[in-house]
């Protein structure tokens, strides 16, 4: 999981894409210190004090963890619970996309 | 003379005692239960670290080395387990004891997870609390109750407490569960419209976090589709700064929804 997505973070650390977590530890200190363990240097939204239970996930009906969605550079939820390789070539089709919207042949 | 003023000096006290003696008696509920959690927090905890600690022997290591699982569940079996039916009898015993504010007591023992706790569970709440609004933490996690009682007649008191109970709060909770219980494994199409049903009444009147809880299968039914806008999230990162989702638009976004646990 997290050695992954730190790869994916840094290969594409130059491209228009950003990996946002909803984070629902608990406690904000753990958080911090196995922030800095793993090597994670991506930001979260913090879920609350009631971890899993808080409330964005709550909003958003997540009953398994990892719940995982890709949105292109519109806004628009184009895959959803892509992991690993899958979720590599979600990213990379998504930001091909976008190029080939910017320069239209 | 004397006898008079004594006389209303204790009609007085009586109808003061009694309000006082609710706050104190709320009090000391919560001291008890405060106690009877922490009792319970130290002898999982010790039972725990029993269980690490026979994981760490040699003899142990061996079994699991050799695939041996008889051996270990032999070594893990023979280091004391929390006793939770007792902690379950001890915080019935606590409800009877405080009356109305012994409903956290009722919500405490669910955590039993036992037949026989589960029965004077229902038992009680049937008998003294379907109107009280404290029910609610009890009906977060139900389903521990249907270890002593039917699908139908868990139904029929989540019912009686959607009617009766005065706090809306609570009657959003017991629909919403209701509604749960209806469509758990294979539900018919009348159950489901049945379920249906109940959640927009409980959706009605809800508020807050269960308002959320209970529109949130819609909410992702109808919004959190492969091909639809992506709703903003609206929150604070881990070291507290606000910010959204929104502010990531002209960017492709990977949203994951993850902890270290």
């Amino acid at each position: 999981m997290i050695p992954h997505e730190r790869s994916l973070v840094d290969r594409l650390k130059d491209k228009p894409f950003a990996l946002l977590g909803i984070n629902s530890d608990v406690d904000k200190t753990y958080y911090a210190q196995q922030a800095k363990e793993m090597g994670v240097t991506w930001r979260s939204f913090w879920n609350g004090p009631k971890g899993t239970t808080g409330p964005i996930s709550t909003k958003w009906n997540v009953r398994a963890w990892p719940t995982i969605y890709v949105l292109d550079h519109k806004g628009v939820i184009r895959f959803t619970n892509v992991r690993g390789e899958a979720m590599d070539k979600a990213v990379d089709q998504l930001l091909a996309e976008m190029e080939g919207e910017a320069k239209p042949k | 003379m004397h006898m008079i003023r004594s006389a209303v000096a204790l009609l007085v006290l009586g109808v003061i005692v009694p309000a006082q003696s609710g706050a104190d008696q709320a009090k000391a509920a919560a001291a008890e239960h405060e106690a009877l959690a922490a009792a319970w927090k130290a002898e999982t905890q010790a039972s725990r670290d029993a269980q690490a600690k026979v994981r760490a022997t040699d003899e142990f290591k061996a079994a699991q080395q050799a695939k041996d699982s008889e051996k270990m569940r032999e070594l893990l079996g023979a280091v004391p387990r929390p006793d939770a039916k007792k902690m379950g009898e001890k915080a019935l015993a606590l409800a009877d004891q405080f009356g109305d504010d012994g409903v956290r007591f009722l919500a405490f023992a669910m955590q039993a997870n036992d037949k026989e706790v589960a029965a004077g569970i229902v038992e009680r709440v049937t008998k003294n609390h379907i109107k009280n609004p404290n029910l609610g933490e009890l009906l977060e996690r139900p389903s521990g109750l249907l270890l002593a009682v039917s699908q139908a007649d868990m139904e029929a008191l989540l019912g009686k407490i959607a009617a009766e109970n005065p706090s809306d709060q609570v009657k959003a909770l017991a629909m919403y569960t209701q509604s749960t219980l209806l469509t758990r494994g294979k539900p018919t199409e009348e159950q489901k419209q049945q379920a249906e049903a109940l959640l927009a009444a409980a959706e009605k009147i809800a508020t807050g976090d269960l308002a959320d809880r209970i529109a949130a299968p819609r909410f992702q039914k109808e919004r959190l589709q492969i091909g639809k806008e992506c709703p903003d999230i609206v929150g604070e990162d881990v070291d507290g700064v606000a910010f959204k989702l929104g502010d990531y638009r002209g960017k492709v976004v990977v949203l994951d929804f993850w902890g270290f646990w």
